[in-house]
């Protein structure tokens, strides 16, 4: 029985189970970076044609007005998936960091 | 008579002026290009093993650690952190003697830039003046140099484990 009521009663138990992929996989931190890395420069691509389209399509409205929904259209596609390749690699998965 | 199986003959990589090519080696002083740099691991030519599959290791963690690191911070053998802090905290800002893969791309980039501006100055506007971008270059190339020995050579001998 429990001689202490506030400390939780945790056990331990060992249950084998018929696993048909790992769900953990153990590699460098070098090749983890560099499966991200791809994505990483896609953010970056992306994040520079939002800058570039945003840029030429505010000048557009006064320069050739009948460009400038193109231009703002292509500036919000960009910070869209600018912020999906973002999300993808600062994202909130965990990873195990070893020494 | 029991058959020889000769091993394939191993593709002979194919090296570029730059080291640019997927294969490239590099050379003694390293590879141009840090990005692709490859750690060569030697034949093992001495005692030839048959090739083994890979086997899923234990994780082995210390139990107890004593002690803690500088700043009060506790010792974990194995840190629990997310993507993106691990992410954030490899490439780094890119500033100088700071390390991290950004300072690899940017450093790498404004050597060459000096050095074409090495050039063009001394071609063009003093030979004297040249020595500026010249000494930069260096120095870029030698950050660039360590940060890809800490941020991307010494990162392949480290563990990292994470959801398939």
């Amino acid at each position: 029985m429990d001689e202490n009521p506030e400390q939780e009663n945790i056990h331990l138990a060992t249950v084998l189970a018929d696993a048909k992929e790992p769900f953990l996989r153990m590699r460098t931190r070098w090749s983890y970076l560099e499966s991200q890395l791809d994505t990483w420069k896609d953010f970056v691509r992306y994040r520079t044609a939002m800058y570039l389209f945003a840029v030429l399509g505010i000048i557009s409205l006064f320069v050739a007005p009948i460009g400038a929904p193109l231009l703002l259209g292509l500036a919000a596609y960009y910070f869209h998936r600018k912020k999906h390749a973002h999300s993808l690699v600062i994202s909130n998965r965990v990873v195990m960091v070893g020494h | 008579m029991k058959r020889q199986v000769k091993p394939l003959p191993k593709p002979k990589p194919k090296m570029t002026w730059l080291a640019t090519s997927g294969t490239a080696r590099g050379s003694f002083a390293g590879p141009i290009n840090p990005l692709i740099a490859e750690y060569v691991r030697p034949d093992n030519t001495q005692q030839p093993q048959p090739e083994k599959k890979d086997a899923l290791t234990p994780f082995y963690v210390p139990m107890v650690a004593k002690g803690t690191m500088e700043g009060g911070k506790p010792i974990h053998a194995a840190e629990i952190k997310t993507r993106g802090e691990f992410v954030n905290e490899a490439f780094g800002r890119g500033e100088f003697h700071k390390g991290g893969l950004a300072s690899v791309y940017k450093f790498y980039l404004y050597a060459w830039l000096c050095l074409a501006a090495t050039i063009i100055l001394a071609l063009f506007v003093n030979v004297y003046a040249a020595a500026i971008p010249a000494f930069l270059a260096g120095t870029f190339w030698s950050e660039k140099e360590v940060s890809v020995a800490w941020d991307i050579q010494w990162l392949k001998g480290k563990t990292l484990v994470h959801p398939a």
